[in-house]
């Protein structure tokens, strides 16, 4: 542990879904804060910190994107692009987390240089030990860069 | 067929008259000793013995070494007896010659003269005699020897019996017939008669011919003995006879000449042309070959005698009917039995051949027909088929025949495309390409070639082409033939069908995850209401219930607009035809209930414009864009929706505009696409602006949004130009 709060951002259209998230990363205490975005025009508003995103304290740059594919306004894959193509966030481990098991989804999240690709399980069961390892492996195993040095 | 044919003809027919012809040989020297022989006659010279007086006056027998002495009857000798004791070799008499024979004397039969008896009962043309049974009491003067056999026979076989006649002896004095001593008289039908007409005196004739007894006539006869140690004498003698006899029927009034200048005749020319005319009727000299004999013939007159008692019924014949001489062939009934054969095998022949020839014939012909009338249409067919058909040389390559559909496709007459070649309508193949391409086909290591191309018109625009290319050398001049499909419409097919394809793609994909993700929730939220409930953790159980009650609406929703969206285009269309006006009003009445729910005011710029289509296609349109337009109003003090036409360039273009939370630029297009939803605060399943884009394109229509931005409103405006065809209600 590295001593200072962490902060993931959730981009999920599905509130459930995020709902899912929450719950089970607060449960295992891994986080200090998730934020939450629910489509891709506002997960990139978040990272640039634009328009109601703009307070940095409240809107920290994250230490773990889960990113869905299928997003309104500006989808999934478009949001990774421009993270993994801008040198100040490129750094920033991206964990696609979708219901698609589409070979071509696969395929281009990963030529678009995405950190992992997990395909959301149909059950609790196989979902919280899924959401258990994420933590414990991008937020504690993993070293990461320093995200806010370039 | 025929050169066979007439080969034929002649073989057959040849065959045939070398069989029938009599040899009728020629003597033409003169031998220089004659043999005397002497023929005995059976009466005084007259026309009946004519044959003989021609042949010797003619030459023939001369010819053949023979003088002929003719020695007339005298009383109370008989004929036959005079040859038989061999005063004269010859004779020529009656059916005595028979009698005397079945008596057992050798004598042989060489010819009939007269192939019927002239022998006959004669009645007074006045009398009460008609047949044979009217003779009954009446005196009959005939001869009872053998000579008048065939009147006995007559007698008898209509069952009149002798003894009920008075019969007197034969006087050969016809005035006791015309004198009325007698009723009837046995008669020599030759001479009597003229001698009653002479007298004026009608007369009847009782002729044994019409009662079944058929007797020959004067027959040419000899003896054994002669046939035996002079057969060639005979066979000359027979022939020269016969010979005189043709040339006697052939000139009687000569022959009558010569009977009254050389042999001192006592009957008058009269008499003589009467008695060649009846024999000309028992010889029959055209219609039977002079001495032809049918051994058959005698055994009936054989018969008669018997049945009177006058030879025993066991007599034989045997030796009687000349044919020594005659050749195998010319024997009488190997002769017939031949010629039946001969005939048959002829008419069998014919009838086969003809039979068969006629069949083949009838097929061959049938069978031609056929292939002309079937070579001809395929003529016609590939001339006016829409596929073009190319022919052209083998070695200049250029085209010799085009088809109808080629020509028209490419602006080329005939006449332009005899100078061309493959290559000047191909312009992305270069002449040593197109060398190159058809070797295989030169060489005969390739059936066929099968490529595609473009094809340049006329007018210089061009088409794809699939080339089919052909050899075809089985005839003297080899040619190409190409038969090639215009590719232009299946191009345009086939980039729909990859068009479709995708779209069907994205669908597949979209559904798998849009279905997928409320599945996700349902389930995970399942397990935690377990957890929640086991804990009671109420507020977490509402929850739960919450996310899983959303998710399987949404579920539902979805699968409703899906169905919904499959369904255009694909049912039949009911195509009617409603004015705008009306089509509004009815979409406003089933959205009414949110409208006044948000209390929104809807202006509407009336129109009597008519729209055909189906109705549920049409009033979709409106009804999902008005629904769209309520869901998008945001908080709004004065909501408002405006639904009319704006005209560009004279065709109708719709609007629905309303002044709701608006859309951004960059999403203008976005929305239009299946399962794109800008906002996920708001129910749907991301279908309904795909299914408005996906009608207005089956009237060939676009749509577009316009929006200043966000809060701005929007306003959705397309075309649906199949739908308003007709321009108004006013205008028809």
């Amino acid at each position: 542990m590295k001593g200072k709060a962490i902060t993931i951002l959730l981009v999920e259209d599905e509130d459930a879904h995020a709902v899912i998230v929450k719950r089970n990363l607060n449960d295992f205490k891994l986080a200090n804060k998730i934020n939450h975005v629910k489509d891709g025009q506002a997960a990139l508003d978040y990272l640039y910190q634009r328009n109601e995103y703009d307070d940095p304290l409240s809107s920290p740059r994250p230490e773990l994107i889960l990113l869905d594919l299928r997003l309104p306004k500006v989808d999934g894959l478009e949001v990774l692009k421009t993270i993994k193509t801008d040198p100040e966030l490129m750094r920033i481990p991206v964990v696609v987390m979708t219901t698609s098991s589409a070979e071509k989804d696969i395929t281009q999240a990963y030529d678009n240089y995405a950190n992992s690709y997990l395909v959301k399980p149909l059950d609790l069961e196989q979902f919280m030990p899924m959401l258990e390892s994420i933590g414990f492996y991008w937020l504690i195993w993993n070293q990461s860069p320093n995200i806010n040095k370039i | 067929m025929k050169i066979k044919n007439s080969f034929y003809h002649i073989a057959v027919c040849s065959l045939f008259f070398s069989i029938i012809t009599p040899a009728q040989a020629k003597f033409k020297f003169v031998p220089d000793k004659l043999d005397p022989i002497s023929v005995q006659l059976r009466y005084l010279h007259q026309f009946q013995f004519a044959g003989f007086y021609a042949a010797i006056d003619q030459g023939y027998y001369k010819e053949v070494g023979l003088d002929v002495t003719l020695i007339e009857a005298t009383l109370g000798n008989k004929t036959v007896d005079e040859v038989l004791s061999g005063k004269a070799q010859y004779g020529q008499t009656q059916s005595d010659l028979l009698y005397a024979r079945l008596q057992g004397k050798p004598l042989v039969a060489l010819a009939p003269i007269f192939q019927h008896s002239p022998t006959a009962l004669m009645v007074r043309a006045d009398s009460n005699i008609f047949s044979p049974h009217d003779l009954v009491g009446k005196r009959v003067m005939l001869q009872m020897g053998d000579n008048a056999i065939n009147t006995l026979g007559m007698l008898y076989h209509e069952g009149v019996k002798l003894s009920n006649i008075e019969v007197v002896e034969q006087s050969y004095v016809i005035d006791e017939l015309v004198s009325k001593t007698v009723d009837a008289m046995g008669v020599y039908i030759i001479n009597r008669p003229f001698l009653l007409n002479k007298a004026g005196i009608d007369y009847r004739i009782l002729n044994p011919i019409n009662y079944g007894i058929d007797f020959y006539g004067d027959t040419l006869f000899t003896t054994e003995d002669e046939v035996n140690n002079h057969p060639q004498r005979v066979k000359l003698f027979l022939q020269a006879t016969l010979l005189g006899w043709k040339y006697a029927m052939d000139h009687t009034n000569e022959v009558i000449d010569l009977i009254i200048n050389n042999y001192e005749t006592k009957e008058s020319r009269e008499h003589l042309v009467f008695e060649a005319e009846v024999i000309k009727k028992l010889m029959l000299p055209s219609l039977v070959e002079i001495g032809h004999m049918n051994p058959g013939r005698w055994h009936r007159m054989a018969d008669v005698f018997v049945k009177q008692g006058k030879a025993p019924e066991n007599y034989s014949l045997d030796g009687f009917i000349y044919t020594a001489n005659k050749p195998w062939y010319k024997q009488y009934w190997i002769r017939s039995f031949l010629i039946a054969m001969v005939l048959l095998l002829v008419a069998t022949t014919y009838f086969l051949y003809y039979w068969r020839l006629s069949k083949r014939l009838k097929k061959v012909i049938f069978e031609r027909n056929e292939a002309e009338e079937n070579s001809l249409r395929l003529g016609r067919i590939l001339e006016q088929s829409s596929n073009e058909i190319y022919i052209f040389d083998v070695d200049t390559l250029q085209f010799i025949q085009v088809n109808q559909g080629a020509r028209q496709n490419l602006g080329y007459s005939m006449d332009e495309l005899n100078a061309l070649t493959p290559i000047n309508l191909k312009p992305s193949i270069s002449k040593q390409d197109f060398f190159e391409l058809i070797k295989p086909l030169q060489k005969g290591e390739q059936q066929q070639l099968v490529f595609e191309t473009i094809h340049q018109r006329k007018n210089g625009s061009f088409y794809p082409v699939e080339v089919l290319l052909q050899i075809y050398n089985t005839s003297k001049n080899p040619v190409f033939y190409a038969i090639i499909n215009d590719m232009t419409d299946r191009k345009r097919i086939d980039k729909e069908l990859l068009e479709k394809n995708s779209e069907l793609e994205q669908f597949i994909y979209m559904i798998s995850h849009d279905l997928k993700s409320p599945l996700v929730t349902v389930k995970t939220f399942l397990s935690y209401l377990q957890q929640d409930i086991a804990q009671d953790n109420t507020k977490r159980i509402a929850e739960d219930i919450g996310f899983m009650a959303s998710a399987t609406d949404k579920m539902g929703m979805l699968l409703d607009d899906l169905l919904e969206f499959s369904r255009v285009g694909r049912q039949a269309k009911n195509t009617i035809s409603i004015s705008f006006n009306q089509l509004i009003s009815d979409a406003l009445e089933l959205t009414a209930g949110s409208l006044s729910e948000q209390n929104i005011n809807v202006k509407v710029n009336e129109t009597d414009l008519l729209l055909s289509g189906d109705y549920s296609e049409l009033i979709q349109i409106w009804q999902n864009l008005i629904e769209n337009a309520i869901k998008y109003m945001g908080n709004h003090n004065s909501p408002e929706i405006e639904i009319g036409i704006q005209y560009e360039s004279e065709n109708p273009i719709f609007y629905v505009r309303d002044n709701g939370i608006g859309i951004e630029a960059q999403y203008h297009e976005k929305i239009f696409e299946i399962f794109e939803q800008l906002n996920t605060e708001i129910e749907g399943s991301g279908l309904g602006l795909a299914l408005i884009k996906r009608i207005v394109g089956l009237y060939r229509g676009t749509i577009s949004v316009r929006s200043k931005g966000l809060a701005q409103g929007a306003c959705f405006l397309f075309s649906l130009p199949e739908a308003v065809n007709i321009k108004s209600s006013g205008e028809i």
